[in-house]
């Protein structure tokens, strides 16, 4: 943080600004587009054929669509964790992260919406939840507190927006064309006036109060479609924390990527520093812990008893089918960050890279495992169904569903980088008033001392 | 509600109830307007000597009945409540349940709404066959989670399906501890005559692409005064159907007092513990009429089929 | 071919042959048993004698397939009294898709019907060419059902007589089997332990009543049930009497009234409504009204004193 001393404001208007894609910012957009065309694809033969073209069968009748779903939820709460619970808990290292973390959230959010229609046998009917819906049912609950999280992570990623695309505005000549039309509309008002500053102070804080509650929402709400059922593995009353600390991991991960990322190709390395990756590291410690303690509780107790019910279904984790996913999603994704993160070393840029890969790939299988185990683990047998269903492997439908919708949340974040600036510069500058002001008083009071 | 609601919400018991009075008072014993019974007369002769003018209806081994509207079909037959009986000393593996149900519903591919699954519940135990259909439970899981009242818990009752309003979620089949849900993949294959006839929740036809089916209790069978396809297809009577509130139950060859029958040979239902209060007994495998391995001979060839 | 040259080649062949003609005879033989039980239509007339003493002629037209009976449905089948007679036509029917079809007497039957005891049926149906006509009769006697109930030291008593006709008086009839019941939903619940009673030498079956306080309707009304089935002498015959033995049934509570989480939408708990519109009110309300702030910093701009830009 000490480095915006050393910077002109200039300068960092200039670092924090977006930027054209380069060649490699082309090829990788590109690559996204082309998957999620892929994907897209694949939905319109899923669209004309049904849900036959999946894997899913009568006994895993959810497959990766949900899986996927309940990783798309997961991930988008890390909007609600950097920007919210550090704002109000006033951690001053925040600044560089925040739009990050709102940036993943909404563009997540959006696929978890998505990816739930894909899932549905008659997608066309879907406004029958508005004319029909029913209150009883979780997904109704679902449906709302998603709708209600993606419009307040918009509102939070815009408010905080205002400021720097007012300054984009000024600077037309250098930025050039493109989006001077959509800046203008967003921003032009923003004068930077007392009045206004302060409405738009009140309002963060007021979203930042609100948002939390909703994002531990999203995916308790999410644990309940499992957990009000009756089925080995999902019958817990730990579903919800469960839910919401392995939620705060992985977003902690894929911010910790993220972080790296712009880093490197933005060459952004005066204002996410090396401390930045310390602290982030040290936060995913305590988040893989907890969520590690959660599992702890969510399989050793279960395991202890050997419910019958429950029995084929945990050996099947333990031991059995699942087993190298399982310990797979277990060492890779919490431990092995966990132990790489607990080191001082370990919390520099290229291992907390890693350490995010290896969470996020970790908690895509957790998510796997928590659906697909359990739906092939009925109460009664699997019996006088058609064979295939007693199996479930994706299809490259699902696959190609699964991957484009990925591609498509990347693809979000990288036009909105290219649109609007990653780091508030706004926030930034802000940052490196207080850094001077405070060093000045210091020295006037040091000064005042010696004088005495 | 009104007696000439009621009547025709249940018509098949008002044909004969009225034809009672019919031949009493040689009054017609439809109402003008009522097309549904028929209306028209017919002038016959009773044992007496007498001439006699009844609804044609009553010659009709079959009576007709029109498929009820979507709001009657949702809100079931008053008065009733229905309850199956099903007798695992009796059961053989038979499978005449499954592909009469089957054949009735067009259930697709090798999906089946009835289930017969050998079990054992303990290693040393003996193996039996316990044919599974719905439970229409009195408190059902599935209905609970439906976000859209595509699946609906009746007056008498029955948890029915409306296909017309299945959103395809598929939540009901993940909250449904009996494994009794199939879910239509694909587009069915129905014959043309029934796959464009309007969807009817007590038919479960036709069955639509991306929605969930299952068992439905036959409720368009009742409503003619006929059993279940699965009562009437068992040759060893397993199957028991009847009214709750007339506290009996037949398999068409036998009627039993239902109290005395689950009283008398301890009947039970299916997975208690969880509350969902089946509408479904079980009557325990003991005394049995079969072995349990002589069931196993059409095991082979149904394995082979799915 | 050559090989046929060689006569153990053709002793074997022979014999091949000759097994095979064998084989095949007798299979030919099988089959044919087996179509002919499989595809030949049976039909079947019965006399029925309903509650409402209106009696009914019923035909069936099945086939054997496997072990079980299945419906032959369409067929057309001209129903006679005596014989085949168009003079003696009673009526004519199309078997419906269960494969059945009823007629009822004519009132042009009524002198006949009057004047007889003892009745002679006689179904045919002219199938398409090539296959045989079917044609089955029945022979019944007339013959009455009576149920009634009687009281013997307190114990209640159902009781039933069949009587026939001879000459000009109705007469009881002794040794018939038959069933005393409750009515009941697709099936009568007999009265007692027994499924058959058998009526003694003054024509009267009798039932001790088990079913102590067996539902009925709202004011405790049952109907009894007294049936003779498939008798080779009388046919079917039912009747009916109601009776208060019942045990009243209050109306039920109103099924669609109760709030609970398996209703439908518009039956959703209480609490529930109130716990989710109250967190969406409040939610969604904060979202409005940050709308509105970002409104008021709009407005705050547009007026200020700066619009360059816009």
């Amino acid at each position: 943080m000490k480095n915006l001393q050393n910077l002109s404001e200039d300068q960092i208007t200039a670092d924090l600004l977006p930027q054209k894609f380069g060649r490699r910012g082309k090829i990788w957009t590109a690559g996204l587009i082309v998957i999620c065309c892929i994907g897209a694809f694949a939905y319109i033969k899923q669209l004309r054929e049904g849900l036959v073209v999946t894997n899913m069968g009568d006994y895993a009748s959810w497959g990766i669509y949900i899986s996927n779903f309940v990783f798309f939820v997961a991930v988008s709460l890390v909007g609600s964790l950097i920007t919210a619970i550090f704002r109000l808990s006033g951690v001053p290292w925040r600044t560089p992260l925040t739009r990050i973390a709102e940036i993943i959230a909404v563009s997540n959010i959006t696929f978890a919406a998505l990816i739930i229609i894909v899932d549905m046998g008659r997608p066309e009917r879907l406004y029958f939840l508005f004319t029909h819906g029913r209150l009883q049912s979780p997904i109704m609950w679902d449906v709302i507190v998603i709708t209600t999280y993606f419009f307040l992570s918009l509102l939070l990623l815009y408010i905080t927006l205002i400021p720097d695309v007012k300054l984009m505005i000024s600077l037309k000549d250098k930025l050039g064309k493109p989006f001077s039309k959509l800046y203008k509309w967003m921003a032009s008002f923003w004068q930077g006036t007392e009045a206004q500053e302060k409405i738009r102070n009140k309002s963060i804080t007021i979203l930042c109060v609100t948002i939390v509650p909703v994002a531990f929402c999203i995916h308790t709400v999410t644990s309940w479609l499992f957990a009000t059922t009756y089925r080995p593995g999902w019958d817990s009353t730990n579903f919800g924390a469960y839910f919401v600390s392995g939620a705060f991991l992985v977003g902690a991960g894929a911010v910790g990527i993220a972080m790296f990322v712009y880093r490197r190709v933005y060459k952004l390395e005066n204002y996410i520093t090396d401390d930045h990756f310390d602290k982030m590291g040290k936060i995913t410690v305590m988040l893989a812990l907890l969520y590690l303690y959660f599992n702890v509780n969510e399989f050793l107790v279960p395991a202890f008893k050997m419910k019958e019910e429950e029995k084929a279904y945990l050996n099947g984790l333990f031991t059995g089918d699942y087993s190298i996913m399982f310990w797979f999603a277990i060492m890779v994704g919490m431990i092995i960050p966990t132990l790489v993160l607990i080191n001082k070393k370990g919390r520099k840029p290229l291992p907390m890279f890693i350490a995010g890969v290896m969470i996020v790939v970790g908690a895509w299988f957790k998510r796997y495992l928590i659906v697909t185990p359990t739906m092939l683990h009925p109460l009664l047998p699997k019996y006088n169904s058609p064979l295939r269903f007693n199996h479930y492997f994706p299809s490259w439908e699902e696959w190609a569903i699964t991957i484009g919708s990925m591609a498509g949340v990347l693809l979000i974040i990288t036009f909105f980088t290219r649109v609007f600036p990653i780091i508030s510069i706004y926030k930034t500058l802000e940052d490196k008033h207080a850094i001077t002001n405070k060093n000045e008083t210091t020295e006037q009071y040091e000064s005042n001392l010696q004088v005495s | 509600m009104d007696q000439n609601k009621s009547r025709r919400e249940f018509l098949a018991a008002g044909i004969l109830t009225t034809m009672a009075v019919a031949c009493n008072n040689n009054h017609s014993p439809f109402p003008a307007d009522d097309i549904e019974a028929s209306g028209e007369k017919v002038k016959l002769l009773s044992v007496d000597g007498n001439v006699i003018e009844v609804d044609k209806a009553f010659l009709k081994p079959v009576p007709h009945m029109p498929s009820v509207s979507n709001e009657e079909a949702r809100k079931g037959i008053p008065g009733k409540k229905f309850v199956m009986v099903i007798d695992l000393s009796r059961c053989k593996n038979v499978k005449a349940c499954q592909v009469a149900c089957n054949h009735a519903h067009h259930v697709q591919d090798a999906q089946n709404w009835i289930k017969v699954y050998p079990m054992q519940d303990a290693q040393h135990t003996a193996p039996y066959w316990q044919p599974t259909i719905c439970m229409h439970c009195d408190e059902p899981p599935c209905v609970k989670v439906c976000p859209v009242d595509a699946t609906f818990k009746r007056q008498d009752g029955i948890v029915l399906i409306d296909a017309d309003r299945c959103i395809g979620c598929r939540f009901c089949m993940a909250a449904c501890p009996y494994s009794t849900r199939v879910f239509n993949w694909g587009e069915p294959d129905l014959p043309a005559d029934i796959a464009d006839k309007p969807y009817n929740p007590e038919t479960s036809l036709p069955q639509k692409k991306g929605t969930v089916g299952k068992c439905d209790f036959c409720p368009d069978m009742t409503r003619m005064g006929m059993l279940p396809h699965c009562v009437s297809a068992c040759p060893n009577g397993v199957y028991f159907f009847g009214d709750m509130n007339e506290d009996s139950v037949t398999n068409g060859a036998e009627t039993f007092r239902f109290s005395d029958l689950v009283r008398d040979k301890a009947g039970y239902r299916l997975m208690e513990d969880l509350g969902t209060k089946p509408s479904v007994y079980y009557l325990p495998p003991v005394n049995r009429n079969f072995k349990f391995e002589e069931g196993l001979d059409t095991e082979d060839s149904t394995q082979k089929k799915s | 071919m050559k090989q046929l040259n060689n006569m153990k080649v053709i002793y074997k062949y022979l014999k091949l042959v000759i097994s095979l003609v064998l084989l095949l005879g007798i299979s030919i033989d099988t089959i044919q048993a087996q179509d002919s039980v499989a595809s030949k239509t049976q039909l079947i007339i019965s006399y029925f004698l309903p509650a409402n003493k209106v009696p009914y002629l019923e035909v069936t037209t099945r086939k054997k397939i496997g072990r079980k009976f299945e419906a032959v449905k369409n067929i057309p089948v001209d129903i006679y009294f005596n014989e085949a007679d168009p003079n003696n036509l009673l009526g004519k029917v199309i078997t419906d898709t269960i494969g059945k079809g009823r007629i009822g007497l004519p009132p042009s039957f009524k002198n006949t019907w009057d004047s007889l005891n003892e009745f002679k049926f006689l179904a045919q149906s002219e199938l398409p060419a090539g296959q045989d006509a079917l044609s089955a009769d029945i022979t019944i006697k007339k013959a009455i059902l009576s149920v009634d109930t009687t009281s013997v030291d307190g114990t209640r008593m159902v009781t039933a007589e069949l009587k026939e006709k001879n000459g000009n008086d109705w007469v009881p009839v002794k040794d018939i089997d038959m069933k005393l019941a409750v009515k009941r939903m697709d099936a009568n619940l007999s009265v007692g332990d027994k499924d058959f009673y058998t009526s003694d030498s003054t024509g009267v079956s009798s039932a001790e009543f088990k079913k102590d306080s067996i539902p009925g309707d709202k004011k405790g009304m049952i109907t009894l049930v007294a049936e003779v089935d498939d008798n080779d002498t009388y046919g079917n015959l039912v009747t009916e009497k109601a009776v208060n033995w019942g045990k009243a049934i209050a109306p039920q509570k109103d099924f669609f009234a109760q709030r609970t989480l398996w209703a439908i939408r518009s039956e959703t708990p209480i609490w529930l409504l109130f716990t989710v519109w109250g967190i969406a009110i409040g939610i969604w309300g904060t979202i409005i009204y940050l709308v509105i702030q970002i409104l008021k910093i709009r407005k705050l701009g547009v007026s200020g004193p700066i619009k360059e830009d816009l």
